[in-house]
């Protein structure tokens, strides 16, 4: 396998937890938040990475400090820009702004990640004036360019966001994350917020631009659906730490981490002939991200935990060729694969 | 065979903005029977929460019922035309989380920071079955106990921050279950929700509609939730009925050109590498601007402007419960030939 374009090893970010003190007038700390645990992949040039996990996992932390939005409590994050790999977890001040460029961000929500009071072309140009990106011809020649690309009306260069709908907001929003020519591209839920119908065409310019442009992404998503259609491989997390990495097909063939199975048990499906069958019976309830404690994270709620997973913390490891899984018991286990599609509909 | 539990007739709902009326409920029809649940799907600026809230009657100051009936029949007596109420009259208050309660999406926001939610769901005790303040605790208790709430005496006293999301939403449950209601509308009651936990809370969903045998709406824009949860679907598009049917034969073999798109739209398992989603070209129209015909017009591949452009097309049967507004479906013999599976 060729050098990859990001690797990421032992990824940790604990925030400090802190409690009100003296009636209010100050705080104290109380103890760590472990948001993010010992987390390491690869995302080769090219490919899609999907993360997946419920809220509070940690999938938006590890986005961040990709980002170096956040800077890591521990751990390496090595990007290659021009043959050369970059410490990013070790970068700062003008070193870090020259790293940038070539990381961007699409976000979640098409309302809130826009300012109201710019108008489309100056959101979208934004980027090139503040790394001084050409001329203000130039800029706005690349403007539209870019609005093209998304497929956004050039005439709406002069409209502000509140006159767009969601998915064409998600359309500016990506063109924005565009417009420096990034390498790799973090995509945080960016069809969460927008109506199905609109979420296939957004999905679809996604991959289009992948190809033409030879993007990367590291995507994060909780529906499964989505990253099944976007994703090349994908990586599980459950309360801070990667419990599962495989390809795609592994992964919901021959799944072998309980958590992961609990996902696919939860997939909601437009078939009515699953009516009232019981999905993932689940208990509910995250373990506690304090850090500290001994053993698996998942085993209170993990219906296959033994003694063994409550006392000793698994270490994540290859359980199959490509295939990584945090689990004692990863090899005995017989989980439960996404079931097949059910025959096509005759739509 | 008495009256069923809610037929919808006509209804118009409109909203007066600054900048103009939104027919948000645009002449709905649909009729919920004893145990049943019915699904209203759309996307957003469908109308399907406006509609949620007329049936409530709790529709914001600037929104009104401008037509239809909404005939509720709680114990299958003579109907009681909930559109003809007052909406803060005593008798619709006294339906209003009685005979009808309410699912809400955010369990966060629906329910007040300041008060636990033993006081919240006890409140609803006390107003509609005049229960004690111990009896109301005791009834609370029990609700919570039902919704699978783990130790509900000791969790009875617990504020809404203390609990996670899913517990929130289940506390919401408890809430709508209390009085046992006849009907039950729950507004996307897992769209804040975990993948996991919307799970548990569809399961439950569904376990308390059968073991109570009450009627359920359940409003969504996700076509899994639909085929979990609900017997009957109703397709809405901006403020319209596109179609309407058992969700087996609907989701098996639509007919609404809209909603045929919007499954195959619909991101799913399985998709080969290289194969790319089919999309639904264009963007809801502008629900200010009025249209005359069929609003799906403009994203129809087989809209025809002369036929479709000038009114809407009045709901037609597909045979059997099936019903379907587009000009170009229902009058065909062999649509009513499918078989239904096929």
């Amino acid at each position: 396998m060729k050098e990859p374009l990001l690797k990421v090893r032992d990824l940790t970010k604990h925030f400090p937890l802190y409690q009100p003190w003296l009636a209010g007038l100050a705080r104290r700390r109380v103890g760590t938040v472990v948001a993010v645990e010992g987390v390491s992949f690869d995302i080769a040039k090219g490919e899609t990475l999907g993360l997946v996990g419920e809220s509070g996992c940690g999938k938006t932390t590890t986005a961040r400090l990709v980002l170096r939005a956040l800077k890591p409590t521990r751990g390496e994050i090595l990007f290659r820009v021009g043959g050369q790999a970059v410490r990013v977890d070790l970068l700062k001040g003008r070193a870090l702004r020259a790293l940038r460029p070539h990381i961007q961000m699409i976000f979640q929500d098409p309302f809130s990640s826009l300012n109201p009071r710019m108008p489309v072309g100056e959101i979208i140009g934004e980027p090139l004036r503040i790394h001084r990106r050409g001329s203000r011809e130039e800029i706005q020649e690349r403007v539209k360019a870019l609005m093209g690309m998304v497929g956004l009306n050039v005439q709406y260069l002069r409209r502000y966001p509140h006159s767009f709908s969601g998915g064409q907001r998600q359309r500016i929003g990506i063109a924005r994350a565009l417009a420096l020519n990034p390498e790799l591209v973090v995509c945080d839920e960016p069809v969460s917020a927008l109506d199905v119908s609109v979420q296939a065409q957004v999905l679809n310019l996604l991959k289009d631009l992948q190809t033409e442009l030879g993007l990367t992404y590291l995507f994060i998503s909780h529906n499964l659906a989505v990253i099944d259609y976007v994703a090349d491989r994908i990586a599980v997390m459950y309360a801070g730490r990667v419990v599962e990495l495989a390809s795609k097909r592994q992964l919901f063939e021959r799944p072998r981490h309980p958590y992961t199975e609990t996902l696919l048990a939860a997939v909601l499906r437009p078939d009515p002939r699953l009516r009232g069958a019981t999905l993932g019976a689940t208990r509910d309830g995250t373990g506690p991200l304090t850090g500290g404690i001994p053993g698996c994270a998942y085993a209170l709620r993990c219906p296959y935990a033994i003694d063994r997973c409550r006392v000793e913390t698994p270490e994540i490891r290859a359980v199959a060729p490509d295939h990584l899984a945090r689990c004692h018991r990863a090899e005995e286990l017989h989980l439960t694969p996404l079931p097949r599609r059910p025959a096509a509909r005759s739509a | 065979m008495g009256a069923p539990l809610l037929e919808v007739q006509g209804l118009r709902t409109s909203i007066y903005l600054d900048e103009g009326v939104v027919r948000a409920v645009n002449g709905v029809s649909f009729t919920v029977g004893r145990g049943q649940a019915m699904a209203i799907v759309g996307e957003s600026g469908s109308g399907k929460t406006v509609l949620a809230q007329s049936i409530m009657r709790i529709l914001p100051s600037r929104a009104r019922i401008e037509g239809g009936r909404i005939l509720f029949s709680p114990e299958g007596g003579t109907p009681i035309d909930l559109a003809a109420l007052a909406a803060d009259g005593r008798q619709m208050r006294a339906i209003r989380g009685g005979a009808i309660s309410m699912i809400f999406q955010e369990p966060m926001t629906a329910f007040s920071p300041v008060h636990t939610i033993g006081d919240q769901i006890g409140e609803v005790g006390r107003l509609h079955r005049q229960l004690g303040r111990a009896a109301a605790r005791a009834a609370t208790i029990e609700a919570l106990d039902a919704v699978g709430f783990p130790e509900p005496a000791r969790k009875v006293d617990a504020y809404p921050f203390e609990l996670s999301g899913g517990l929130r939403q289940r506390a919401m449950i408890a809430m709508a279950l209390v009085c046992r209601p006849a009907l039950v509308i729950a507004d996307e009651p897992t769209s804040a929700l975990d993948v996991t936990v919307q799970a548990q809370i569809l399961d439950l969903l569904v376990r308390l509609q059968r073991d109570y045998g009450m009627g359920l709406i359940i409003i969504t824009h996700d076509p899994g939730v639909v085929a979990h949860v609900a017997d009957f679907v109703t397709v809405m598009y901006c403020g319209h009925v596109m179609e309407t049917g058992p969700v087996g034969e609907l989701f098996e073999d639509p007919q609404h050109p809209y909603l045929q798109a919007l499954l195959r739209s619909t991101p799913q398992f399985g998709v080969a590498d290289g194969e790319r989603l089919q999309t639904i070209p264009g963007t809801v129209p502008d629900p200010l601007a009025p249209i005359p015909g069929c609003p799906f017009l403009s994203r129809c591949p087989e809209g025809e402007p002369a036929l479709c452009g000038d009114a809407m097309p009045a709901l037609r049967t597909l045979g059997g419960h099936r019903h379907v507004a587009c000009y170009k479906r229902g009058s065909l013999p062999e649509f009513l030939t499918v078989p239904a599976g096929a």
